[in-house]
């Protein structure tokens, strides 16, 4: 069905060693084909059809306005690694490195390709042309954020990136990333990211994940997780906003006594689609994994929960608990959320809450009856059950950054 | 944990109680399926020409639909030309009294320990006994139709107030609303018919007892309930059957009609044959119920307790389609062995202020899965929809799945909705805590499961009651309490 929409995606650059990749999930994705309605995973998130529909040019944009890019780069002090639709920027970005953090540019090879791996995953590989890795090396702690923006530029034409993106942390070792995406210009486009992370024994990593583009991008992130034992993953997922947003969280508990903390806050409008599947995969036993995803849909948006729980039949005493929340501001705003366990072990304590409402009457009407009017009340309201999940973030100036996205989206 | 493993080998030894057959000399329909043997059913029952067509329509429509394989369960294909769609005890005629019943058929109730006898005299309970798809015993009947309420096998009904059948058969489940469904109303042998008149309070509990008894024979149930405005009844199903080694599937419908103002209360306990302790055998048990709450304020609950079957796919659903409507759905599943059991509702909000609320509740032993799968729909114009559903699992043995499955789909800003599931293992603490008052840990478990299925076992009827909790207390036995 979209076969001529994935010929045009898939496009080959030239060299770069990659090929072996590329190739492998090329023939790979080939067979599978895109997504559709008819997949159970994109049931809600039909992105083929947009993605055939709206897209002419897959080259991309080769010239980017980088002036222009310049100002709408946050003023963040915390290291910056600027890409441009897929390509870092040397200009824009700055990289002083601090000592425990070692930069090199991706290595891959054809083994690393998983046939079942996510479709759009797949995609990613096939157009791989380069990618980066950070390793966070054994021991050291780095306190300041490492930030790392992806800015795709459709201000002369369509543009498309696959960004690839490696995280290691060392055992021990002690980090926070965080991944901006931003979009520039009128023309539809469409960011198709990966991001690996590995954490080693007794490490620990935050991993900010911010999105915030226009009514013309479409974004699939597929990011996925290896935690080792004794080790911590903490991940936050911030979206404000894009015309299509499915991100693919997938952490794997793989070796006992390993957590992981997932937080999400997705806040749509007008025509906006969030998706968020987070997969929390119980391997081993003595585990704890904990999740809460908080959404808010104004106009006539949608937003995507699914959260799946696998505890394996060899993860006894695991704890497992999921939680999302959703607030529905308009008539025409719609949610789907399906949080799913499924468990093969017996000595475990799981469990998953969902609710759907509006925002509380009773509040809006205590607050109204001291003064405050309707609508401070109502961003009162809305930027209390927000903060919940951006509190989570505990770099000052990240934090601020992103809580001002959310005054936008909520003035805006 | 050896204590452990010794309860849990003794339950897993455990042999169907149930398991034995009668030899009815049963009028059988040639194997396989095509439009002859339709015309042979539909002949064999003298049906009008207008349900021999609505068959046709349903089958034609199921030739063209594939098996469904969403659903968490894994079985052998059924092969469905090897199948006798339909079989009959030769000796049909009118019966007035229990005396005039099949000696031999008695037996078999008695064994069942339903004595109709003695439940039509000391229970007040009309039972309406199916064996092989034809009904061959009718109570009460004459008690209720002082009322003007007809309760009355469905081909009887085909017969007597085919004005009735015609208008609502497939109003709620239409032919080709799945596969299994299409297959049923093609081939359909029998079943109840219940229509509650405008504002008649049902005196009694109705009651049907399923069985399948001929090898070979697929049992094709069809139910159908009317509840004219403001009228209520409240209706029970049970299933016992017989020790099989072949699979057998079970394909029933069950369309329930509520009008406004009327309250229609279904309840099922169903222990058919799960196959034996390697998972050789039982039934598969692929149903459709739906009922459609079509006036304002109307009200229907499904309640129902799962022991047995094989394979269980199975989602009484409510349409809650006018304003202020009600639906409920409270469940026990209990899977052992390898039983497998995906099961759950849906609740389909059309109606302004329509509620909605689900108790699920899954003990899954053995090398069992045990699936909840639900849905809850808020449509658009659906203004303050409340929805409320608690889905809990308990595990027992480290062998056993327990999976959950709800989708929330919301297009309505007013509406709250709330879902919240667990899963876990009997807590060591509250064992131990009844150890300590000199409980055993046998006793204690059980007291803990009656504790936890107790929020839907309260929702039966007495009658039913009793024999659920039986049921549990069997199926328990040995492996916790």
């Amino acid at each position: 069905m979209a076969n001529s929409v994935l010929e045009r995606l898939l496009q080959k650059p030239e060299g770069n060693g990659f090929d072996a990749v590329r190739e492998k999930a090329t023939s790979l994705i080939k067979e599978k084909g895109l997504p559709g309605k008819k997949n159970e995973e994109y049931k809600y998130t039909n992105l083929s059809r947009l993605l055939e529909k709206n897209f002419t040019d897959f080259e991309g944009n080769k010239e980017a306005n980088l002036e222009l890019l310049k100002s709408k780069i946050p003023t963040l002090s915390t290291i910056q690694l600027v890409y441009v639709n897929g390509n870092l920027s040397e200009e824009l970005s700055s990289y002083t490195l601090p000592k425990g953090i070692e930069l090199e540019a991706l290595a891959a090879n054809a083994d690393s390709v998983d046939e079942n791996a996510d479709e759009f995953a797949l995609l990613n590989a096939s157009n791989l042309k380069n990618g980066t890795s950070i390793t966070f090396t054994k021991g050291f702690l780095v306190e300041t954020p490492i930030v790392i923006l992806h800015i795709t530029d459709s201000s002369k034409n369509q543009a498309a990136s696959h960004p690839r993106l490696a995280i290691k942390a060392e055992e021990n070792a002690q980090a926070t990333i965080v991944e901006l995406f931003l979009g520039n210009g009128d023309a539809t486009s469409f960011t198709n990211a990966v991001t690996e992370i590995q954490c080693k024994g007794h490490s620990l990593l935050t991993y900010i994940k911010v999105g915030n583009e226009n009514d013309n991008q479409l974004h699939v992130g597929n990011t996925k997780v290896d935690v080792a034992g004794n080790a911590v993953f903490n991940a936050i997922t911030a979206n404000f906003g894009g015309q299509m947003v499915r991100n693919n969280l997938r952490i794997a508990l793989h070796e006992s006594y390993s957590e992981a903390h997932l937080f999400g806050l997705y806040m749509s409008d007008e025509k906006e689609h969030i998706d968020n599947h987070t997969v929390v995969d119980h391997q081993m036993p003595n585990c704890d994994s904990n999740e809460l995803y908080k959404g808010i849909m104004n106009g006539s948006s949608t937003g995507v929960f699914n959260g799946k729980i696998y505890v394996q039949q060899d993860a006894q005493k695991t704890n497992a608990f999921q939680s999302n929340k959703n607030i529905l501001l308009s008539d025409n705003a719609a949610i789907n959320t399906k949080p799913q366990l499924e468990i093969w072990a017996d000595d475990v304590k799981c469990s998953h809450g969902c609710t759907t409402g509006k925002l509380d009457k009773e509040q809006l009407f205590y607050l109204k009856s001291r003064g405050i009017d309707e609508q401070s009340a109502k961003t009162l309201l809305i930027t209390a059950f927000a903060n919940e999940i951006l509190e989570q973030i505990k770099s000052k100036e990240v934090r601020a950054y992103v809580q001002n996205l959310l005054h936008n989206k909520i003035g805006g | 944990m050896s204590k452990d493993a010794e309860i849990l080998d003794e339950f897993t030894s455990k042999e169907y109680e149930h398991g034995w057959t009668v030899d009815l000399e049963a009028d059988e329909a040639p194997k396989g399926l095509n439009e002859d043997i339709i015309r042979f059913i539909s002949a064999k029952k003298e049906e009008p020409e207008w349900l021999l067509e609505w068959r046709l329509k349903a089958f034609r429509q199921w030739q063209k639909m594939e098996e469904p394989k969403w659903a968490a369960v894994k079985y052998p294909k059924v092969n469905f030309q090897d199948i006798i769609y339909y079989s009959a005890p030769k000796k049909q005629k009118k019966l007035n009294s229990l005396d005039e019943v099949d000696p031999e058929l008695r037996e078999t109730f008695k064994k069942l320990g339903i004595s109709l006898e003695e439940q039509k005299r000391l229970t007040g309970v009309a039972v309406d006994a199916v064996i092989d798809s034809v009904s061959v015993a009718t109570t009460f009947k004459e008690t209720l139709a002082e009322l003007g309420i007809i309760f009355c096998s469905f081909s009887e009904a085909v017969q007597d107030h085919p004005n009735l059948v015609k208008k609502y058969l497939g109003s709620v489940v239409p032919q080709g609303d799945n596969f299994y469904a299409a297959l049923n109303s093609a081939v359909f042998s029998d079943g109840s018919f219940c229509y509650i008149p405008k504002g008649v309070h049902c005196p009694m509990e109705l009651s049907t007892y399923f069985r399948i008894n001929a090898a070979n024979t697929g049992q094709f149930e069809r139910t159908l309930i009317v509840a004219e405005e403001g009228s209520y009844v409240s209706y029970l199903e049970g299933c016992t059957a017989p020790q099989r080694d072949e699979n057998q599937l079970h394909a029933a419908v069950v369309e329930i009609y509520v009008h406004a103002d009327a309250e229609v209360k279904y309840s099922t306990v169903q222990n058919w044959y799960p196959g034996d302790k390697d998972g050789k055998g039982g039934i598969y048990n692929f149903v459709t119920k739906r009922g459609i709450c079509a006036g304002d304020h109307a009200k229907l609950s499904w309640t129902q307790v799962e022991t047995g079957s094989a394979v269980t796919w199975k989602y009484p659903s409510c349409i809650l389609k006018g304003d202020y409507s009600v639906g409920e759905f409270y469940s026990v599943a209990v899977t052992n062995n390898h039983q497998q059991a995906d099961t759950g509702t849906k609740m389909i909000h059309l109606g302004k202020g329509s509620k909605s609320r689900i108790v699920s509740k899954g003990i899954s032993a053995g090398f069992s899965q045990n699936s909840y799968r639900g849905l809850v729909q808020v449509h658009k114009r659906a203004e303050d929809v409340r929805n409320f559903s608690q889905c809990d699992s308990l595990l027992l043995g480290d062998k056993c799945g327990a999976h959950t499955f709800p989708y929330i789909e919301v297009d309505n800003s007013s509406a709250q909705v709330e879902h919240e599931a667990t899963t876990s293992k009997i807590g060591e603490d509250q064992i131990f805590y009844c150890n300590q008052r000199g409980i055993d840990t046998e006793a204690a478990v059980a007291l803990i499961v009656n504790g936890y299925a107790k929020e839907v076992l309260n929702k039966l009827p007495m009658e039913f009651a009793v024999e659920a909790q039986k049921l549990l207390a069997l199926t328990l036995e040995g492996s916790v309490g």
